[in-house]
Formats: structure tokens, sequence, C-alpha cells
């Protein structure tokens, strides 16, 4: 079977001889099923042959199987492997290859990540934030796990008339026609929040816990700084891939304004940070 | 001593950084900002082994500063850079 993804205006049809439950199976992917003609393709067949002496450049734990994801390269090709899913893309290609799993949440990831190294090619990356939409413009809210990135989306949902949820953990940034776009995305973390729509981005904002509310704007480092830990860490890893989302997030910190919110999970929280990117 | 060739300068907005990435998945990234002395250094040196007397040369070629200041200056550079293991002594 065939299933045609657009995430962030980029089709991926994702094929495979195995299995024609995918689609009803995972969440959120039947949202963005659209019969476009697909820029790229992900291919689920037989295991990926890994060479003895490929680099290893990244090294992490999947939570969710309790995986070891090792993403790898050697020249332009790229490989990455966790529990009995193996992948392969050359840099340039429009197709991942990939091995069959039944392994869901697997799956899940796998698809991700695939986007990841076949969009960064076009200026667009999933970035791990909470991004809400207001008076037709998006706002991430960046923070490492346990910030409260969720908890000050849902503040805005209750206090701020006029707002939505796009996405609660993996929304898409993107470059459209040069300007910064966040579209929502099949991966929304717990919430499930699967929309596909698009809103240029009003402001992006690093959330941290404080016994206070208090917003200042970032300077370009500093910026700079919040976007690039919450990037696909794998891709910013290797030099290639690091040059591509570095440009990504280049292109937006130049045109965006972004700020540190020092916050208490309450409702004075969300006003003092929309009357500063909304009415300021 | 030796800049790692296995790091570059990223332009970013209109600053020179250089990204050091977590060597695990534990580690904070790490980023550094160049100024406009650093950035000379770094490009005068780079592909090259060189002595705090080279280093401190490029300087006071470069700025009205006496090889004293030049040289205090240059150390701090060093030790910094050192310190993440971008330059190899």
């Amino acid at each position: 079977m065939t299933l045609p993804l657009l995430i962030a205006n980029h089709c991926l049809a994702i094929e495979s001889a195995w299995d024609n439950s995918i689609r009803y199976a995972l969440p959120g992917f039947s949202a963005f099923h659209e019969d476009a003609p697909s820029k790229w393709t992900m291919l689920w067949g037989d295991p990926i042959p890994l060479p003895e002496n490929r680099e290893q450049l990244y090294r992490f734990h999947f939570k969710e199987g309790n995986y070891t994801g090792i993403f790898s390269k050697l020249g332009r090709t790229y490989y990455f492997e966790m529990g009995d899913m193996t992948m392969r893309h050359t840099l340039g290609n429009a197709t991942v290859y990939a091995s069959a799993t039944n392994d869901r949440a697997l799956f899940r990831f796998a698809v991700w990540f695939a986007y990841t190294l076949l969009a960064a090619t076009c200026h667009t990356t999933l970035i791990h934030a909470s991004a809400i939409f207001c008076h037709g413009k998006a706002v991430l809210f960046l923070g490492e796990s346990g910030t409260g990135k969720s908890t000050h989306s849902q503040l805005w949902l209750n206090h701020i008339p006029g707002t939505s949820l796009l996405n609660d953990d993996s929304p898409a940034l993107t470059l459209h026609n040069g300007v910064p776009y966040v579209f929502g995305s099949p991966w929304s973390g717990k919430t499930p929040c699967y929309l596909k729509e698009g809103f240029p981005l009003k402001a992006v904002v690093r959330l941290c816990q404080a016994p206070h509310n208090e917003i200042h704007p970032l300077t370009t480092i500093a910026a700079f700084s919040a976007l690039l830990p919450s990037c696909p860490p794998a891709l910013t890893h290797d030099e290639t891939y690091s040059d591509l989302i570095v440009n990504l997030l280049s292109a937006i910190i130049s045109t965006i304004p972004a700020y540190q919110l020092q916050c208490l999970p309450n409702a004075d929280a969300a006003q003092i940070c929309y009357q500063t990117i909304f009415q300021p | 001593m030796k800049i790692d060739n296995r790091f570059k300068i990223r332009k970013v907005a209109n600053e020179n950084i250089l990204i050091i990435p977590g060597k695990s998945e534990h580690e904070k990234t790490q980023i550094i900002a160049l100024n406009e002395t650093a950035l000379i250094l770094w490009n005068a040196l780079k592909g090259r082994d060189f002595t705090l007397e080279d280093a401190t040369t490029i300087l006071t070629d470069h700025f009205e500063v006496s090889p004293e200041t030049a040289q205090k200056d240059v150390s701090q550079w060093i030790a910094l850079l050192a310190e993440h293991q971008i330059i190899l002594t």
C-alpha cells in the first residue's frame, strides 16, 4: 500500500508491501493523507545491510520502546538503526529505505526520522516545541522536557481568546517563500492534536520555570541557543545536516522576535506573554 | 598547538559562531560566539600548527596593541578553546 502524507507542504509517500493497516493503526497519520504528487518516498522492505566501517554520529535512548538508536554515515549515505529496524538514505536522494518492523512506536518514530532527513534539504525541520495559533499567527514555546511547554500552551487556550493548539510536541518549522511558518504534524506527543494547517510564525518563546512572571527579548545568540537544541539532535551531530539546520534557524532569527519567559503556571504568565507578542 | 579541523565557523544572522555538540544525548550542545578579534585569530591560524608567539603577532599586526596586552588576550582565547578541545595543545 502507499500512504501519501502532506506535512508542511512536502509530500512524503510511505510505501509498504507488508501492512495495509498503517493508516489506521497510527493516530494522526490519516489527517495528513493527501493524494498529492509525492516529492519523497519512504520504502519499507528488506533489512538494510550496514557497512562495518560506517562512522557513528549520534547514539541515544528511545524511551517509548526502550531501544537504543544509532545514527551513522559512510560518505554521503546515512544509516539509522533502532531495535529490528534499519534505515538508509543518501543525501540528495528522494527515497529513504527502511526495513519492516511490527512495533508501532518504532514505526512512528522511523517515519519522523525519515521526514527530518528529507525535509532538512528543503529548509524544513520538525522541532521539539509546543505550538499555538492566535489571530492567524503561530507562536512556538521551547524549553527542555519538563519545563511546562504544554502547560503554557494550555494557559493560552484557557485565558487568551482566539487561541488554538497547533501541535504539542513536534511541529514543523519551515520557510515558505522566505517567510517562517509553523505547521502541525502527525507527531504531537501525548496530546492528540493532528492539524495539517500552517501559520506564519509570530514569535519564539523560551520557557523557564520561576517564582514570578517576567518576559524579555533574547539576543540573536540566545535565540539560536534556544532553537538549536530543540532541533533533531541526530542531525545536528552531522556537519552537513548541521549546516542545513543552522541556515534555517539563521533565517528564522533574522526575522522573528524571540523571548525568554520566566514563568509560573498561571493565567498571568499567558497574559504577559500574549501582550508582549501581540500588543507591544 | 592546532585548531581541530572538525570545527568550523558558522554564520548565524550577523554573528560568527562555533557549535560544540554534546558528546552524548545527556551532554548539552554549547555555542560560542566569536568577536572580531577571535575571528581574525581563527582565520589566520586554522589549518596549521602555531605557537603563542605566532598568535600574539597576528594581534599586534592587526591592532595598535602592546605585545603584553596582545599575549594576554591570546592566552585567554587559547585557554577557552582548549577547554572545549577545539584547540589541541
